[in-house]
């Protein structure tokens, strides 16, 4: 067993790993957040992504030991108190959420994308989720849910 | 996965010493996106896993008197963002750029992806064409061996048991020249290459004439290759018959040195065929930046 220590959502951890245990695995069976889904282990679906010190990455394919030290987010969380966070508000008002599997991991890539590009083209958009497989809603409602939180967040910083 | 020690040293020594005492068991740790899925299928069973992110020499790139030194564990997202890269060698931050997805990208290394040693791997013709040389420390020293004979075969390196590939340096292009990376998958994204092509060209000083060319191509052969019969087709010619029919000439010409073939993804014809396709479009764009990137 190895010690590492890592910052969830905000709050520090200090927790005993075996070197073959992954962020997935110590994220929903330790710390028991299971808004974080795993569907192919491979790194092909993306619906694990979660983001490590602001990048989104997919956590089937980190070790724990990895990530001693630094930030993790997860779909917990985003919410800002008791708000939802604008790109979560969008997915509701666009209809973007179906079987909800891929939801989490797709959110929190499109906030690694808005992060780094507050304005993107749909073909932006569409190349920053290729990574997440979404098999219900074809993906138009995810586009325009990315749109509308790119409009939110840059109104809300124009207001600050 | 299996259990196995792992270990994180700081300094390229420590992870010599790890892999003189656990040799054949003992596997590198960079990105991790094939590894761990290597080992997740049990394809791989180390029992030791030593991770290099935390080498301070292996995470950076850094600019030099005559080229750039990219570290082996640099990301390949970091790669497709890199001002200098995009500048000098835009081919190769277009290679990392087609690469998986955001989330792979944030993970996988160019030391990985050379590495691995796929016959796909989308960041070695890239390299290839610029003429990159790896820098490899192991027990006897360090060493720097030509990308171009690096190779062996699928997933099969010059590396010994205990070689680290330190990272990777390009020498900077000559004046009026141009690059381009293509490739061709299934999906557009997610893709393993079912072939991919990269191009230089080097116009001489009055922009009429072709210097120099090179072509590599990716996932037609058991290893990268580097095409040598474009050559043949392009040295010396003038710009203005490249453009009417020699860059056809010379991209046909690849259908005779690449040996594919037939899996899944593609048939062997299939791969041939594209194989001068994408060498023609690759030699295209290459040869209108060198003109664009001289008159800047």
């Amino acid at each position: 067993m190895m010690k590492i220590r890592l910052k969830v959502n905000g709050v520090e951890h200090e927790l005993f790993v075996k070197p073959y245990e992954r962020l997935v695995d110590v994220l929903r069976y330790r710390l028991h957040l299971t808004g974080v889904k795993e569907g192919c282990g491979t790194g092909d679906c993306g619906v694990c992504s979660v983001l490590v010190d602001g990048k989104v990455v997919p956590s089937c394919l980190i070790l724990a030991v990895s990530v001693d030290g630094r930030e993790v987010t997860t779909i917990e969380g985003l919410m800002e108190g008791d708000e939802l966070h604008p790109i979560q508000q969008a997915f509701i008002d666009c209809g973007a959420v179906q079987c909800g599997f891929c939801a989490p991991g797709m959110i929190l890539t499109v906030k690694s994308l808005l992060d780094e590009n507050e304005n993107p083209s749909v073909d932006e958009i569409r190349r920053g989720i290729s990574g997440n497989l979404c098999r219900c809603t074809g993906y138009v409602k995810i586009i325009e849910a990315v749109q509308l939180a790119a409009k939110k967040l840059m109104e809300r910083r124009r207001t600050f | 996965m299996e259990e196995f020690e792992y270990y994180v040293p700081t300094t390229l020594e420590e992870v010599i010493r790890l892999l003189i005492k656990f040799g054949r068991a003992a596997k590198l740790l960079a990105g991790g996106t094939d590894l761990l899925v290597f080992m997740r299928q049990r394809r791989i069973t180390p029992t030791c896993i030593i991770e290099l992110n935390k080498i301070r020499d292996l995470t950076a790139i850094e600019e030099k008197q005559e080229g750039i030194f990219v570290g082996a564990c640099v990301r390949l997202g970091e790669i497709e963002r890199n001002s200098l890269i995009r500048r000098l060698f835009i081919h190769v931050a277009e290679a990392a750029g087609n690469v998986g997805s955001m989330q792979i990208r944030n993970l996988a290394t160019i030391g990985g992806n050379i590495c691995t040693a796929s016959p796909a791997g989308d960041m070695i013709p890239a390299l290839m064409v610029s003429d990159a040389q790896l820098h490899i420390a192991g027990v006897k020293g360090r060493r720097i061996i030509p990308i171009t004979e690096f190779f062996k075969g699928p997933g099969e390196t010059r590396l010994e048991e205990t070689d680290v590939l330190v990272g990777i340096y390009l020498p900077l292009p000559k004046p009026n020249t141009g690059t381009a990376f293509i490739k061709l998958g299934v999906r557009g994204a997610m893709d393993i290459s079912i072939a991919n092509v990269a191009a230089r060209v080097t116009l001489n000083g009055t922009l009429q004439r072709v210097e120099e060319v090179k072509v590599a191509l990716g996932s037609v052969a058991p290893t990268v290759i580097l095409s040598k019969s474009v050559e043949r087709y392009l040295v010396g010619a003038s710009v203005k018959e490249a453009i009417e029919r020699l860059i056809e000439k010379a991209a046909d010409s690849v259908m005779d040195e690449v040996k594919p073939i037939t899996d899944h993804r593609a048939s062997a014809q299939y791969r041939r065929l594209m194989a001068a396709v994408l060498t023609k479009r690759a030699l295209r764009i290459a040869l209108q930046r060198a003109m664009e990137k001289s008159m800047l």
